[in-house]
């Protein structure tokens, strides 16, 4: 079995090891690496990805693809966040991208790599197991008011822009952007001290 | 001066950058105010952060147990054949050089990331196809390479009988004896061509009628005026009789009668006389 072949003794350390240190092994080729980033991750991008494609074959199919191109490539830079919110977000931008067979995913990378040289260390995320962070995120969620709550869920899980979201719903765009921004902002303060 | 970092207008504009909802003039402004601000970058990180952990909102679904050997298999299987990446060195160079079009070229990277993988994917697959399709002209060609001996035996074995038939034809002092069927119902007819000079006959007949089994055709001579066996034989599926005897004692005989016979050696004929001779 697999377990047997990935999961050695420097897999058992490795599960007790900072994503940081876990991230190193794998790129010098540490197989049991990318397992351990499976099971802390792999759930959370099989959650987005089935909410977003809708079945369950395509949102495996997805995740497989998301963690070999972690595997592969080096897109991911601890510096600009945590190796779940990159996973996150690469997750979303490949279904946009597969849901809409049109415009790359580039401009969400861009956005996400755009942010540099911050060296913010993350750890509340990174600790927070994700049954912990997921109650949180839940919580703060609830606590927004349906509209706002509305307009940050159509763009985000069905990749609509805001004026996409202004023909959806009928309101003015105007009324769109400060919904959604005054939504993130909300969210941002009611998850202070777990998301940094 | 309020500092910007707390201003609600800029907050309000690093959630519409992370959003991506500004006018190209707001984003314009925003990078500008970014690339002024190192602290800016922060705030702009949580935002994004905050805005990527929504999913974690949705219920617990675990992909199915099989997806993780899938994932880790084929991993490995990269492994073997694509060179992984090697680890870029550090530095403020390589910072700066992520500022814009680093972002799409990395974006890019990904891409290209996937696009050769599943290169790879299909080549293995095409691989495997062409060598099952290998796997399958072989055994075409072995097939029919053996139908190919098998049928060029048989005829060779056909061709050299009918060679040695005409050798025997051409022999001087040869005598023809014309056969028939004894009665209208029994319409075989053909030859029996002796051949003195091989000690050899040959025995030509067509419309043979297909025996029971146990049962042949015996062809006898006279000797002497007692019967003598000749040989003995069965027709094809088409009712035809091409045989070579050894032509020893009854070389002589002027007659020759055929019997259907139980098949088994028997010194006098006891079946039914089928075919005549003379």
């Amino acid at each position: 079995m697999w377990s047997v072949g990935f999961a050695g003794s420097s897999n058992m350390v490795l599960a007790d090891r900072e994503d940081a240190a876990v991230l190193q092994a794998m790129r010098s080729g540490d197989l049991a690496a990318l397992q351990v980033f499976y099971h802390r991750y792999g759930e959370a991008v099989y959650r987005l990805a089935l909410r977003m494609l809708g079945n369950s074959s395509e949102a495996e199919d997805l995740t497989q693809e998301v963690f070999l191109t972690f595997w592969r490539t080096e897109a991911y830079d601890p510096a600009r966040g945590s190796v779940l919110v990159f996973l996150l977000t690469v997750t979303r931008s490949r279904a946009i991208n597969r849901l809409k067979q049109v415009k790359s995913q580039q401009k969400l990378l861009q956005r996400w790599q755009h942010n540099r040289l911050t060296n913010a260390p993350n750890i509340p995320l990174e600790n927070a197991s994700l049954t912990e962070l997921s109650h949180h995120v839940s919580e703060a969620l609830q606590a927004l008011p349906d509209s706002q709550r509305q307009v940050l869920e159509m763009a985000y899980y069905e990749g609509l822009s805001q004026s996409e979201i202004t023909e959806r719903l009928d309101i003015p765009l105007g009324t769109v952007k400060t919904r959604s921004r005054q939504g993130l902002l909300k969210l941002r303060q009611l998850l202070k001290g777990w998301v940094e | 001066m309020e500092p910007l970092e707390h201003s609600e207008q800029l907050e309000t504009l690093l959630a519409g950058y992370v959003l991506g909802d500004l006018t190209p003039a707001e984003a314009a402004h925003v990078k500008q105010l970014l690339e002024q601000n190192p602290d800016l970058l922060v705030e702009l990180q949580r935002l994004q952060s905050t805005l990527a952990v929504l999913p974690l909102s949705l219920p617990v679904t675990s992909p199915a147990q099989q997806l993780e050997t899938r994932i880790l298999q084929a991993a490995q299987a990269e492994a073997s054949t694509v060179t992984h990446f090697p680890t870029k060195p550090k530095g403020q160079m390589r910072l700066r050089s992520w500022q814009w079009g680093g972002a799409i070229a990395a974006a890019m990277i990904v891409g290209l990331g996937i696009e050769t993988y599943q290169v790879h994917q299909k080549l293995a697959a095409t691989q495997l196809e062409n060598h099952r399709l290998h796997q399958q002209l072989a055994t075409t060609q072995a097939t029919l390479d053996r139908i190919r001996q098998n049928d060029l035996a048989t005829a060779r074995q056909e061709l050299s009988r009918y060679q040695e038939a005409v050798n025997l034809l051409r022999q001087p002092n040869n005598r023809f004896l014309s056969l028939r069927g004894t009665s209208p119902k029994l319409q075989s007819s053909g030859s029996l061509v002796m051949v003195p000079t091989k000690a050899s006959a040959m025995l030509v007949l067509r419309d043979v009628a297909p025996l029971p089994k146990g049962k042949v055709y015996r062809l006898w001579g006279f000797v002497n005026g007692q019967k003598v066996s000749c040989g003995d034989f069965l027709p094809n599926d088409q009712g035809d009789v091409f045989l070579q005897l050894p032509l020893d004692q009854w070389g002589g005989t002027t007659e020759v009668v055929v019997t259907v016979e139980p098949d088994r050696a028997m010194s006098k004929p006891v079946g039914e006389m089928v075919i005549t001779g003379s």
